[in-house]
């Protein structure tokens, strides 16, 4: 080891350990031992890492931020135990949290939260006015939320078949995470226009789509792909380019989702801003994914 | 009843708010959308937490899903993944800790909001000091080995721009904007 390569491990290490279990730092400690300008070096470099740290420690959140977090988050959480498990929490717990969320002045136009969050930020890129903060601007929604999540524990309770039934299905809370994925704006990490290339990277991944891209999609506006994991199980990322317009194809294994419902003729939804189209050709699911103001798709199998 | 069942809503907003505001505003840059994360954050939190089964891990899932709501909200451009430099920065200068004692906390946010994108998420939360480094990569999904190199890196840009910044105006750095 040389002494730049010990000077990466130990500045990486908080607290310098005396006796670490990894080789690689065992070995920077001996050669940290014997060389005197290294141990120099570190003292410095600790130095600085104590100054600044403090520096950042000293930066304090608003004030209202806390409060904030408690009153919208508090209300959610608890509404979601009263669904999702069986919980000795009583009713007056839940109303005194949801009335925490309640805004100050009376009722307000209630917008659902996630349509609200998604025109803010739409439209907020380039903005500079402090708006007021997320969860104040989300109270009534939220509010509304505990109110229609409690009912729904309720009923939930007194139907426990359909609970585990609702559970078990998974792939509207996938479809969530790639329209997640879409929102990042991250793009392929391989950038390929060759099928056959696809083809052989998938099958090198033990990724979804081995054989073909799906008939309803054009093969050959393909921009690139990304192999990925949900819950343990892999995805396909696929980028397509339909005249000009991003799409964007998510391939998961049909044995994968076991419990959902997914139909060989497309179903067509939304999810966030996107429209989404579902199938499946038995092997896999496809969950295709485009900008709602963009053209309707057309599906042809 | 589940690990998380037990823990306290507001124990867990008290115990972690501060250091995960911390790190979205090193992220974001200002405080505004700094706040908008760490409320999302635990507003995701609220909806989904029960499914974390191990509580030890709260923690962790907090910092990455700020992360990921960062990322997810960033809405960049350019469709492209960050690029990791290849090559080591040349050897960093050496600062003297009174420069560092000098900035006002604001100015040490600024300066890390001048840091390559790359750099930036490992090095605040080497600073932060909440989580180990085997930590730092499972909160930003890299390789150990590449939480070193990135923290090296990353403090190595950090000292140069502060001593670049001593350099220019004498003994204190000048007020660093992002």
């Amino acid at each position: 080891m040389t002494v730049a390569e010990a000077k990466i491990i130990l500045a990486a290490c908080p607290e310098i350990p005396r006796d670490p279990e990894e080789p690689e730092l065992r070995e920077a400690l001996n050669l940290l031992a014997a060389t005197p300008a290294l141990a120099a070096w570190l003292e410095q470099e600790k130095a600085f890492d104590r100054a600044f740290a403090r520096k950042l420690a000293s930066v304090a959140p608003p004030k209202e931020l806390q409060d904030a977090i408690l009153r919208g988050g508090a209300a959610i959480y608890m509404a979601r135990r009263l669904i999702t498990e069986s919980t000795e929490d009583s009713g007056e717990e839940i109303g005194a949290l949801a009335a925490a969320a309640a805004p100050e002045g009376g009722p307000e136009k209630i917008v659902p939260f996630y349509e609200k969050d998604v025109e803010e930020n739409l439209t907020a890129k380039g903005k500079t006015e402090r708006k007021a903060p997320f969860v104040l601007r989300a109270a009534p929604s939220l509010l509304a939320a505990s109110v229609i999540l409690g009912m729904a524990g309720l009923w939930m309770f007194v139907n426990p078949q359909k609970l585990a039934a609702r559970a078990q299905r998974e792939i509207p809370e996938f479809t969530e995470f790639a329209a997640g994925m879409v929102d990042s704006n991250l793009g392929p990490t391989r950038h390929d226009h060759m099928i056959k290339d696809l083809q052989a990277d998938l099958q090198q991944e033990h990724a979804p789509i081995v054989t073909d891209l799906p008939t309803p999609v054009r093969t050959d506006e393909l921009e690139g792909w990304n192999v990925m994991h949900w819950e343990n199980r892999p995805v396909t990322e696929v980028f397509l380019d339909d005249h000009a317009t991003s799409l964007e194809l998510f391939v998961v294994r049909r044995a994968d989702f076991p419990n959902d419902d997914v139909n060989q003729d497309p179903e067509v939804g939304a999810v966030s801003r996107y429209r989404v189209t579902t199938w499946t050709d038995g092997t896999d699911i496809y969950i295709l994914l485009r900008p709602v103001a963009g053209a309707n798709i057309t599906m042809s199998r | 009843m589940t690990g998380n069942e037990s823990l306290n809503f507001k124990e867990l907003v008290d115990a972690h708010y501060s250091s995960l505001y911390r790190f979205a505003y090193s992220l974001a840059g200002n405080e505004h959308e700094a706040s908008d994360l760490t409320q999302h954050t635990y507003f995701i939190y609220a909806n989904k937490g029960s499914t974390i089964r191990d509580p030890s891990k709260i923690k962790s899932w907090l910092f990455t899903t700020l992360y990921r709501e960062f990322l997810r909200m960033r809405r960049s451009a350019k469709r492209t993944q960050p690029q990791e430099h290849e090559m080591l920065e040349a050897e960093a200068p050496v600062v003297n800790p009174e420069i560092v004692s000098a900035l006002d906390g604001a100015s040490a946010v600024a300066a890390v909001a001048l840091l390559d994108e790359t750099y930036r998420a490992p090095i605040v939360l080497f600073y932060l000091q909440d989580l180990s480094y085997k930590e730092i990569a499972a909160v930003l999904e890299i390789p150990l080995g590449t939480v070193m190199s990135r923290l090296a890196r990353g403090k190595a840009q950090l000292k140069k721009l502060l001593s670049d910044r001593t350099r220019s105006t004498g003994t204190s750095p000048s007020p660093l904007t992002p």
